[in-house]
């Protein structure tokens, strides 16, 4: 035992009270033996006083366990909030995104019909794997009657969820996202995971033709070719983007995937015609060769 | 077997209603006894102990199992007490030495037991006059019998430094009876 072990074991000692008077003389000097003893004394008394003289009966700590067990189960109930309730927020702010977008996005292409997606927001609240998180701006309270408020606020809503890609909430999603003015960013990345459902390929088909920008277009070209390219609709697609687009990029990849029953010597001969500008050649020499094989 | 309290950390965070029950029978009376030296009377101790063990339920994920969960809890308790005595004018409104020996409680039969349990009022009310660290140290380790490591646990110092508070303490509670009588 080194010395400050040995010091401790002192200090315990006295503090409970088992100190000897050598031992306390050694910590509190010579003359301190009349403190030992009230010291000693003190130690004793503390230790006959019982913490719970005076504690409530179990009748009432039971009481208490239930009311704190009550307590956290009303919290946690709290803290989900109810499927029935949950996704009416939700619903008023994606009505009002829908019909803004409707608004702002005019005839070139169709708006989201704001049905389908509460819709199906909506049902996957009631499956209840639907994380939102709402922000309340322009809050507006009028007194309707003593019992009574009439509310009025504006309500957006981050949705955080995980879905299968063929969901029907992630096909609306995607299809909207592809329709409307999103970042380009989510554009692309719509294109990318798009898949067969018909909403997304008629989503699909207004992006190749209508997006404002060219990579979005040629992205949602290249997902319709790989998928399904000899459908009716996309062969009406590809035949739209070669007489019409401008990318010289995408006229000729439209026509190497145009199918012969899509595309009539008349076209071609048009093609072949057309004025050289800036890499119509291209598309030319490839309308030629198209027509130099039919005439084999 | 009884459960060890990991055992029942572990059941309660994993969601069984009835392991917490058992850890708040477990550590009612310590967790009472503690706030209630900062309560003006029972009702509101009892009150302070339901408070305490919802904060303990909601802080549970955060108790990392290093030291001992009787010191965890009481940390919190002490706390809780604390944020209370803050409050207004409280502890003037106090009810002297209610919590500890009441003239109810006091055995009224041999002279002996009389002259003990009068020692033990004085005792608790020379208690009650003690700074808070002084007081809660040797609540801690005379009436809930926590050993020094303990003590020094729920103080959050040393152990050397909880000696220091105790004897300290002990030597402030010898004057304050001395002055007394």
């Amino acid at each position: 035992m080194d010395r400050s072990d040995n010091y401790d074991a002192l200090v315990d000692a006295l503090l409970d009270g088992r100190a000897t008077a050598d031992e306390t003389a050694r910590l509190l000097g010579e003359d301190a033996g009349e403190e030992l003893e009230q010291l000693a004394e003190l130690v004793d008394t503390l230790a006959r006083i019982d913490p719970g003289s005076t504690a409530p009966t179990d009748a009432e700590f039971s009481a208490a366990r239930k009311s704190v067990l009550d307590r956290i189960s009303a919290d946690e109930a709290a803290a989900k909030p109810h499927p029935r309730t949950r996704w009416l927020p939700l619903a008023a702010a994606l009505v009002a995104f829908a019909i803004g977008l409707a608004i702002g996005k005019g005839s070139a292409t169709p708006a989201t019909a704001p049905a389908t997606l509460i819709d199906l927001v909506a049902r996957s609240a009631l499956a209840g794997d639907l994380e939102t998180s709402f922000r309340y701006s322009n809050l507006r309270l009028e007194e309707v009657d003593v019992d009574t408020l009439e509310l009025s606020v504006d309500v957006a809503a981050e949705l955080d969820l995980q879905r299968p890609k063929d969901d029907p909430l992630v096909n609306e999603i995607l299809a909207s996202s592809l329709l409307n003015e999103t970042s380009l960013g989510a554009r692309l990345k719509a294109v990318r995971h798009a898949g067969r459902s018909p909403r997304v390929q008629h989503a699909l088909i207004a992006a190749a033709l209508n997006d404002l920008d060219m990579s979005v277009r040629l992205k949602a070209l290249e997902r319709l070719i790989e998928q399904d390219p000899a459908s009716q609709q996309t062969q009406e697609m590809l035949l739209a983007v070669v007489e019409n687009e401008e990318s010289v990029v995408m006229r000729l990849l439209a026509l190497d995937a145009l199918a012969d029953d899509y595309i009539d010597d008349e076209l071609l001969d048009t093609l072949d015609g057309e004025p050289a500008l800036d890499g119509e050649s291209a598309v030319r020499w490839r309308a030629r060769q198209r027509l130099n094989r039919r005439s084999l | 077997m009884q459960a060890t309290d990991r055992q029942l950390v572990d059941a309660v965070l994993a969601g069984d209603f009835d392991a917490f029950d058992a850890l708040m029978r477990r550590y009612e009376r310590l967790v009472y006894s503690l706030v209630a030296s900062f309560a003006t009377n029972s009702e509101e101790a009892l009150d302070l102990t339901q408070e305490v063990f919802l904060k303990v339920y909601r802080k549970l994920s955060a108790f990392d199992g290093r030291g001992a969960l009787k010191a965890w809890l009481a940390r919190i308790a002490i706390n809780e007490g604390i944020n209370l005595a803050k409050s207004a004018s409280r502890r003037q409104a106090r009810h002297e030495a209610w919590r500890v020996v009441h003239d109810d409680h006091l055995p009224a039969a041999q002279d002996r037991e009389l002259l003990h349990a009068e020692r033990k009022h004085q005792v608790a009310r020379a208690l009650d006059r003690l700074t808070p660290r002084h007081r809660l140290a040797i609540e801690l380790r005379y009436l809930q019998e926590m050993p020094i490591r303990e003590v020094a646990s729920v103080l959050e110092c040393s152990e050397g430094v909880a000696r220091n508070i105790l004897f300290r303490g002990l030597r402030k509670l010898r004057q304050q009876l001395a002055e007394a009588s």
